[in-house]
């Protein structure tokens, strides 16, 4: 075997090796890509047109599963259905100036179907108001169905590393 | 005879290349080893902590400290989330077994008023009575200037404790 016959030899193990990668990490790659989509359209600048949270709003609730289950903690209710969730991510944005959030520590485990999966995250959010400016941190568990190819998060539930006592109110974001 | 090196060569990478390379890669290792296993560094962000720790203050958290012994009331200690990248820094207040309270910005640990000399003001918290678990500890920030329902402060498993701030 020559030079030639080896660097060849070597260029299809490499294209083999790297499409093999890409084919067992396409629903991780989608699910991150999904979780980037989502902060980029929850996050908000002074510029945003009214039509344009309108569009966001929507497109937020795109990436939820039918039913939902939906827990962000206080101040919000619970979203058990994606109108409601994109009303109340509406009138969110909508009261805000600005919104920025950062996705942090996320853990994903898929399971061996690669039909659902669960991912842990912190997602943290520095928003201003007219009368001022507020910054939140809070951990999610958000789980993923696969729908004809596509993943949704079918509930989000709300992670307390530190459980708050009882009875002792939130006003956080 | 070989030339002798550049003045600039020498201060760069020494008269000995291979020597230089063997030492930095040793203390990038060495670092790498110190500062995520061992020393971690914790920038604060927020003020929960003040006025122990300002915000945008940077810190060093021992993740060893609580491999052999049980975090105390008055350590600062850093808490997990989903992972290392963003964490809690808290000080403990309560440890397992014990009840905590808050009555007009005082820390009552099982009925009795205790002292907390790291404060700049007690505040006016009031909290009603909470029983710590076995694995469980009670942790708040410094800064009581802060209203209680904004503030993140509570009962905290064991397991998520990750190392105590040593300076």
């Amino acid at each position: 075997m020559n030079t030639r016959q080896l660097l060849k030899l070597f260029l299809i193990g490499a294209l083999t090796l790297g499409a093999a990668a890409a084919w067992f990490t396409r629903d991780q790659r989608q699910i991150n890509r999904t979780v980037n989509r989502l902060r980029d359209l929850v996050s908000k600048s002074q510029e945003e047109k009214a039509i344009g949270g309108l569009i966001r709003a929507k497109e937020i609730s795109n990436c939820f599963a039918t039913p939902v289950d939906v827990c962000l903690g206080d101040p919000w209710p619970d979203f058990k259905d994606r109108d409601s969730l994109a009303a109340a991510v509406h009138h969110g944005r909508s009261i805000a100036q600005t919104i920025q959030v950062t996705i942090r520590n996320r853990t994903l485990n898929i399971s061996p179907d690669h039909q659902s999966a669960t991912m842990d995250l912190a997602a943290e959010a520095a928003v201003t108001l007219s009368g001022g400016s507020l910054q939140d941190i809070r951990e999610f568990r958000l789980r993923w169905v696969k729908n004809e190819g596509q993943w949704l998060i079918s509930k989000v539930e709300l992670k307390e590393t530190i459980r708050r006592p009882d009875g002792l109110e939130s006003t956080g974001l | 005879m070989t030339p002798k090196p550049s003045w600039l060569r020498r201060i760069v990478i020494g008269e000995n290349p291979r020597r230089t390379l063997r030492a930095a890669l040793g203390i990038g290792l060495l670092a790498l080893v110190v500062f995520r296993f061992l020393l971690l560094p914790v920038r604060v962000q927020g003020a929960s902590m003040e006025p122990t720790c300002r915000n945008g203050s940077l810190h060093f958290a021992c993740m060893i400290a609580y491999m052999m012994k049980d975090p105390k009331r008055g350590d600062i200690v850093v808490i997990s989330m989903s992972g290392r990248r963003t964490m809690y820094m808290k000080r403990v207040l309560g440890l397992p077994g014990e009840r905590i309270s808050f009555e007009a910005g005082r820390l009552r640990i099982n009925g009795q008023p205790a002292a907390e000399d790291y404060l700049a003001g007690c505040g006016s918290w009031t909290m009603p009575e909470l029983l710590l678990q076995s694995d469980e500890y009670f942790v708040a920030g410094d800064n009581r200037a802060v209203e209680i329902d904004r503030h993140t402060l509570g009962s905290v498993h064991r397991k998520n404790i990750l190392g105590r701030i040593l300076f």
